[in-house]
Order: C-alpha cells, then structure tokens, then sequence
C-alpha cells in the first residue's frame, strides 16, 4: 500500500510498528532456541545438568514481557485512534456543496450488495462501482449492504470497513492526493467475490460538483422516462418517444407482439405490460415499432448488448456464459423467454440483484431481449 | 501385534472372550485407545486430503485469472478446506494424542466415562461421511467459516450449507463429548499419590484443552443450530431486518474458532515440553509456571476473539478490548517458550525425529504468531485482514501446531501406540521436506497480502496487480508440502506393520506411559504405581536397581562361603 489520506499514513506507520515487534519476538524466540539446541550438541554424551529455576525468573522474564506488551498496547491506541479520528478539509478542499457551507465531512452513502457498490451523493445522484470523490475533503463513507456483509476495502486511502446488513458503518478519511485508488472487497460473499472490485477517482473539488450535478441531471432524464414508461398514458409515452427519439424498447416490444402473433409465447406481452388498460396504447405503439423492426432488427440487440456489458456482463461473463461469477445464462431456463428473463432482471433473486430501480424498464425489456434472442438463441 | 494378555479373572469365569478382527474389535470398542486410534488414522487421511484440497486452490491461483476451476467448484473446495482441515484433521488429531496418551499418563486403567468417547468417536465419524457424502451432490460454497447472511437460505439454497453445518455439528459434538470424558478422567481417576503438581504435564495440556473444548464446543453447537433453524424452520436468528443479527454469528463462532486455535496451541506445547524433557533428560524448567501459563493462554486466547472483527461494526472499545487480550497473551505465550527453551538448555542431547518436529513446530509457531500479532494491532488489521496475509499467519501457527506439533507428538508416542518406532530416515526426510513446503507456501502469501493487498478466499487474482511471482511461488511451494504430507502419512503408515521393534520404554521418558506394555492391553497397567513425584518412572527405575543391586549382593552374600 502507498498511504494518500492522513488515516492510512497512521496505518501504515503501525503496520511497521507491528512489524518489528514481530520481528523482535520471532528473532528472540529463534536465537533462543537455537542457541540451546547449539549448546545441545556442545554437551553430547553428558549427562543432564539442569538449571533449577527459581520464582524471580519467572516474574523478570514475565514483567518484561508485559512491559512489552503494554507498550505495544498503548502505541497501537494511539495510531488506531489517529487513523479512525474524522480528519479536517483543508482549504483546498471541498468547504461549500452548492452553495451551502460544509461543517462536517461530505457524507457518502456506499452500499453493498452481490457484487457491486453503489454510491450515493449527497444531492441524489448515484454512482456503480466508482467513487468519485474531492480531494482534501475530509469524507464519511456510511457504508451498508443489501444482502450479505461485504468489506470495503481501498488501501491507499482508507481504513476497511464491513458492510453489515442492518447496520450502518462509518469510515471516514481524507484524500491527498488526485487520481484513480483501486479496491477490492475482501470478505468471502459469493461466487463473484473475486471480481467485487471498486475504484476510486479523486478529482478537484470543482470537477466534483460538476460531476455530481451531470450525474444528478442525467439521472433525472432517465427517472422521468422511467415514470412516464411507468405510467402507461398514451400521451406521455408519445412525448417521450420525442423526447428521446423513439429508442429501441418499443422494438423489444413489437417483436415480442410478432412472437405472440405466431403463438409460440402467448404470455409474454401479458408479463411485460405493467397494467391492463394500456394494452391498447402498447399495441399501436406495437405496430409503429413494428414497422421499424422490419426495417432491421439489429438496432435492438444492440441497444441490449451495451445494457448487458454495463451491468451484466460483470458477472455473467462477457459472452453471457458465465465465468465471473454468474450462471451461463444458455443453461438457465428463465432465461429462454422474454417474460422470465425479464422478471429475473426486474426483481432478482438467486444471487443476482434487482435491477428494477437501476434499469428503466425499456432498458430491462432490451437486454432481456439481447439475451432471449442473442445469448440464448444463438444469434 | 501380539500382546501378552495377564490372566484375568473373567476369563475364567465366562471362558475365553470370542475372537473377533481387530477392525470389528476397533469400531465396538469402548476402550480409549481404540477410539482415539480411529480419530488419529481419520485425522491422518484427512490430512491428505485438506493438503490435496488446499494444493487445487493453488493450483487454481497459480496464474492470474486462471480458469482451470470455474468459481462455484473453488468455493465448494474453499468451505470444504475449511471444515476438512479444522474440524476433521487438526481438533480430531488433538482429541484422539489427548485421549490416547492421558489417561495412560495418569495411570489410569481406562476413561471414567468410555461410552461417552465411543459415542464422540462415533459421531466424529458420522460428521466425516456426511461432509463427505455431501461432496456427491451439492457442497456447500458459504466460505471457511460461512457468514450469515451469505449462508442463509436466501442466498444459497442449496442443501450443501445444512450438510457443512451437519457434519461440523457432528464432529464438535463428538469432541465435546470426549473432553467430558477425558476431564473427568483426569480429575477422577489418576494414580494414587499423583496431585496436580506431579501429573505430567501433557496431562495437564489435555486438562486445559477439555475444559477449553466444554467451554468454545456448546457455543459453536449452538451457533450452528441456529442456522438451520433459520434455514430449514423459517427463522431469524441471523437474518437482518426480522430482528436477528447477522454478527451474533462472528461473536459465537470466532469464539470457538479463537478457542480451538488456543487449543491446538496449547496440545503443542504440551507434547513438546514432554519430549523436551524427555531428550535432554532435564526435568521441566518450571512446572507451576508452565501450568499457569497454558490456563492464561486457554482464557486470554480465547477472549480475544473479536480480533477477527476489527472491521465489523461494532465499537471501538471492543476492539480495544480485543487487542488487550492479544496483546496480554504475550507474557503466557513467551512465558512458554522460554521455560521450553529453557528445558531444552544444557541437556544431553537426542536428536532425534520428534526433538526435529518440536523444533519445527516451535519455529512455525513462533514466525506465525508474531503475524498474529502484527495483526492485532486495531489499526494494522484495517489493512491486513481479509488479505492472504493473515490466511498465512494463522496457517503458520495452526500448521506448526497441528503438523509439525501432531507428529512431534506422534513420532514421540508411535512406539507405545503400535510397539514399533516411526522411521527416522524417513522422518526427517519428511520434516525437511515439510519445513520447506510451509515457507516457501506462506511466505509469498503473507508478502502478497501485505505488500499489494491481495484478498483471502478469493476465486482468482487480476493481472498487472504486482503479485504474480508470489503466487506461483506459493503454489510450488503447496506441492513441495504435499509431497511432505504423502511422506509423513507413508512413514507413519509403514511403520505400523514395518517399523523397528521398540521396548516400552523407547526414549528412557518419566512419565508413567512408559510403564505400560507396547501396545498397552485393554486395562493398560496391571499394578497402579503409588506415586511419589513429578518423575515416577525415574523413581521406579531407581526402585528397580536398587532391588536389583540388592538382590545381587544378597546372592553374593549367600554364595560365599562361610569362613
């Protein structure tokens, strides 16, 4: 490790503390013994002669042992305490987050779950897999876990910490220092532990605000495409057709239509309609997208490949039969129809998390179709 | 093995016991020599097969990003190392030396409640096929010690988690069992005029260590209940959010696990200080203090559990408390190891097999608790733990009291367990060979984890992350010990049948085994010898001669002449 906070500079300075005190116990337990086995064989062949030993042996050996023991005790206090001690943003450092003074740390809420962290900003942006973090900050990371515990571990920046279900765990630090820090989880949580990796970016305070405020705004783009698509109205689905430029969900759709049309997955529109009464809406739109389906259909898998390498891929493997982690998706049964797979996306289960507040719903229905048709059908 | 049987009086009575196998004999025996021999040969296979266990997952982590074992096999293999190697090589080794060697040091002519060890023995075995069986269909992937929630039913539905739990219940039932056994034979039943202060003092070790075992095993037990009560009758005990907790689990088990560490500790330097005395024929440096210090190392050990928790959310004045106790078990630990070195000092050597295996041991003990320590600086584990780091530390201790301590001890007892001695050659072939196999394993492991954090458990290692050559090291290293492993169990294996004849008294000991036959028959003394000091068998010797001296100077007397 290459400390760049203040707390993992106390760490590390402990760390070699530890280190030659271990090397001091194991050279003075090896000299030791080897010295008496060295004498061992000096004294061959004579017979026994035993140093008696008295009770005021005992008692020096034992109080330097202790005297040992308590400095070490002590010392690694006071490093612990000095590298768990909230640290102070510097001038250089985030001091105001719009337009309102900081006092305390910027807080960050990071949470864990099979196998990713997710971060949460304090104006409601979130990230996946990379922090993005000021530099002189002083930061406070309220690390929890959706399903099982989980260590947040970034070495050159900060203490680790165990994402606990049900709990809250707090890790606060400061980084020096700009650039990107890699992490990587370091409790056993799963098939795709070993690539549970996360990194994180240290950027200006400046760049941060901007970051965070994109972030925030492309974020608010995709939540209201989300609600309308939620919503079902005929008329703010239009608008946003629009807005957005007819992307490529209602495609996922159409062709699902024409499947149904042919009987061999009479369930599948039903599923994948959130309501009843917008069947009606859903078809005319299916036969727009109908139309530009026939045109080529290679628009949609597309759309659902670049979902799946995003946020699948991680553990299913780059071609979907698996490796890091996550099923070979030809082998998995839901994943042979739209309607499973798109259930299995949208609420999880088995290990895999829900994707439904990750993914809008169009994006669900693509890379479900990506994998239905491409993955498992053998495109 | 023929042994010479003295007449007894049932067999007068009832006519001559029916002949049976020595196998079928073996498994209905309620003697506890017969059980421990079954624990011990278990254990020995089971050695092998954590080894081989352990030499796959290196084999797997020999290169980076490797998919010679897809991840769901790696982690069956990883949770069945985990119970293979703890709960089916190293505590069931210790239970079965304690079992076999106690009793007969005490003098006494069997266990105060041999059913209950039969039934220990049994259940062990039990444990043994169901992890194994388990192995057929679906093994459990929850990790060396599975974390709830990661072990719930939510997570991983398969039955290979209720199997684990099974089989590790199973064994630490067994040995829960043996240790009331073996406590109260140690309390009950030892030799006239034998106090505490004149037991020998690996007697005194499997005092300690049964008492430790009635304290850590219940926990677990009741741990593990819990579990499959959440997973096969709805429960919440270590689900979050229902009211359960999930790191109610982390302070049950590292407490057992903390506690069979001390175990296995305090079995080593128990046997060693036997062999120390033995081979250098001074007596024991300092008795009482050596006595006081297991039973400090058996409490402080054991409560400094929560060291294995320094990331967990709980508060920092536990994890202070933690590392007080870390941090206390200094003085009981070194005070150990200087009266060992101390016994050893100024001897008359024999450097023999078992002196080689305690030196081993001591030296793998030492290396791996001073990681240890390292690591329970609070500050130091929020880097080191998790890492391969501390996987190589504990190893080191846990190999260094198991391995090399456990054949130390089995070297040192061999001959009164079979009549024959373990070959030397091949002995010390096997030590060197082991020695070699630990460092060259754990070494680079601890290096990788502690210069680029490489993390424990994990599946795979990424390229351009700094730890390459450390790893292939590591697992040329894992096969130079498996190797040593094949060796050591082939010796032990072939002596049984092969070895050199012994006396009963191969290595001139003081303790009162040596007075029993080679192997020591069903009752194990025929006369119970009074005893008069911490050396019985030196005074019995001394009695000997004299007898002897005496008888040839009255035949002397008597064949002179009268002038």
């Amino acid at each position: 490790m290459t400390p760049h906070s203040p707390g993992t500079g106390q760490i590390n300075t402990l760390i070699w503390i530890g280190f030659f005190a271990a090397l001091i116990v194991f050279v003075a337990i090896n000299l030791g013994l080897f010295g008496a086995l060295r004498r061992f064989g000096a004294g061959r062949g004579r017979s026994a002669s035993p140093v008696r030993a008295s009770q005021g042996v005992q008692w020096r050996v034992g109080g330097g042992l202790a005297g040992f023991a308590i400095i070490l005790f002590v010392l690694g206090i006071i490093f612990t305490s000095n590298a768990t001690s909230t640290p102070k943003t510097t001038s250089a450092g985030l001091t105001s987050f719009k337009g309102e003074k900081l006092t305390g740390p910027l807080v960050i809420h990071a949470t864990g779950q099979q196998w990713l962290w997710r971060y949460d900003y304090p104006n409601g942006a979130f990230t996946y897999y990379k922090l993005v973090i000021p530099a002189h900050t002083a930061i406070e990371l309220d690390l929890e876990s959706t399903d099982v515990i989980h260590t947040w571990s970034v070495p050159d920046l900060a203490p680790k910490a165990d994402a606990v279900p049900g709990k809250v765990n707090h890790v606060v630090f400061r980084a020096d220092a700009e650039g990107e820090f890699f992490g990587q989880s370091s409790t056993f949580s799963g098939q795709a532990y070993a690539p549970m990796r996360t990194t994180v970016e240290v950027v200006s305070p400046e760049r941060f605000e901007e970051f965070v405020i994109e972030q925030q705004r492309e974020l608010k783009a995709g939540n209201e495409g989300a609600e309308k698509i939620e919503t079902q109205k005929n008329e703010e689905l239009a608008e946003f057709e629009e807005e957005e430029a007819a992307e490529n969900g209602e495609e996922t759709k159409a062709e699902e239509e024409a499947k149904a049309a042919e009987g061999e997955e009479a369930e599948a529109p039903e599923e994948e309609g959130a309501g009843e009464e917008a069947e009606g809406g859903e078809e005319a739109e299916a036969e727009e997208g109908g139309e530009e389906a026939a045109a080529g259909g290679a628009p949609n898998a597309e759309a659902g490949e670049e979902v799946f390498a995003e946020n699948c891929s991680v553990c299913h493997g780059a071609t979907g039969h698996g490796g890091n982690g996550g099923p070979d998706l030809t082998t998995m049964p839901k994943a042979k129809e739209q309607a499973g797979a798109e259930e299995q996306v949208t609420n999880g289960g088995g290990g895999m998390p829900a994707f439904a507040g990750t993914l809008s719903e169009e994006e669900i229905s693509n890379v479900a179709a990506y994998v239905v048709e491409d993955i498992v059908g053998g495109k | 093995m023929s042994t010479i049987e003295k007449p007894r009086p049932e067999v007068a009575v009832d006519g001559f016991p029916k002949r049976q196998s020595g196998f079928g004999r073996m498994i209905t025996s309620a003697d506890h020599k017969d059980i421990a021999k079954i624990l011990m040969v278990g254990s020995g296979g089971f050695l092998f097969i954590a080894a081989l266990e352990f030499f796959l997952m290196r084999l797997q982590l020999a290169i980076p990003e490797n998919t010679f074992m897809e991840p769901v096999m790696f982690n069956r293999i990883l949770s069945l190392y985990g119970a293979t190697s703890i709960f089916f090589f190293a505590l069931p080794l210790i239970m079965g030396i304690f079992l076999y060697v106690a009793p007969l040091q005490v003098g006494a002519r069997g266990t105060a409640l041999p059913r209950l060890s039969q039934i220990g023995g049994a259940l062990w075995v039990a444990g043994a096929i169901v992890l194994y069986s388990g192995f057929l269909w679906s093994p459990s992937q929850a990790g060396v010690n599975p974390l709830p929630p990661l072990s719930e039913l939510a997570f991983l539905n398969e039955n290979g988690v209720d199997a684990w739990l099974t089989a590790c219940g199973f064994a630490t039932l067994g040995f829960v069992l043996i240790a009331i056994d073996l406590s109260s034979t140690l309390r009950v039943d030892r030799a006239p005029g034998m106090a505490w202060r004149r037991a020998p003092i690996f007697a005194w070790a499997a005092y300690v260590g049964s008492w430790l075992m009635l304290f850590i095993g219940p926990i677990l037990l009741a741990a593990f209940t819990m579990l499959m009560i959440d997973r096969n009758y709805d429960g919440v005990f270590f689900a979050d959010g229902a009211g359960g907790a999930p790191l109610l689990w982390q302070h049950f088990t590292w407490l057992f696990y903390s506690g069979a560490y001390m175990l296995v500790l305090i079995f080593a330097f128990g046997a060693i200080a036997e062999i120390f005395s033995t081979f250098s024929g001074n007596p024991i440096f300092d008795r009482k203090a050596l006595m006081g210090s297991f039973v400090a190392v058996a409490v402080i050990g054991t409560l400094a559990y929560m060291q294995n928790m320094y990331t967990a959310p709980i508060g920092i004045g536990w994890k202070y408390f933690a590392m007080l106790m870390s941090m206390a078990l200094i003085v009981p630990v070194g005070l150990i190891f200087f009266n060992l070195i101390s016994t050893l000092k100024d001897g008359a050597l024999r450097m023999r097999a078992p002196v080689l295996f305690s030196v081993g041991a001591l030296v793998m003990i030492s290396l791996g608790l001073a990681a240890e320590l390292q690591q329970s600086l609070v500050g130091a584990a929020f880097y080191l733990k998790g890492t391969t780091d501390s996987t190589a530390a504990t190893h080191f201790a846990l190999i260094g009291g198991a391995v090399f301590g456990g054949f130390a001890a089995l070297h040192y007892w061999f001959p009164k367990m079979t009549g024959r001695t373990m070959g030397e050659q091949l002995g010390r072939l096997s030590f060197w060979t082991l020695s070699l196999g630990t460092l060259v394993t754990f070494v680079p492991m601890a290096l990788a984890g502690w210069e680029e954090g490489q993390v424990a458990d994990a599946y795979k290692f990424f390229n351009h992350t700094g730890v390459n050559f450390y790893n292939v090291l590591s697992s040329i290293g894992m096969l130079i010990l498996l190797i040593g492993v094949i060796l050591i169990l082939t010796n032990a294996v072939a002596s049984i049948k092969g070895g050199a004849r012994a006396a009963h008294d191969p290595w001139k000991g003081s303790t009162l085994e040596w007075f029993a036959l080679s192997p020591p028959p069903v009752h194990n003394f025929d006369v119970r010898p009074d005893v008069r000091s911490d050396r019985p068998l030196d005074d019995i010797r001394a009695a000997i001669a004299k007898r002897a001296k005496q008888t040839e100077e009255r035949a002397a007397r008597e064949s002179q002449p009268v002038a």
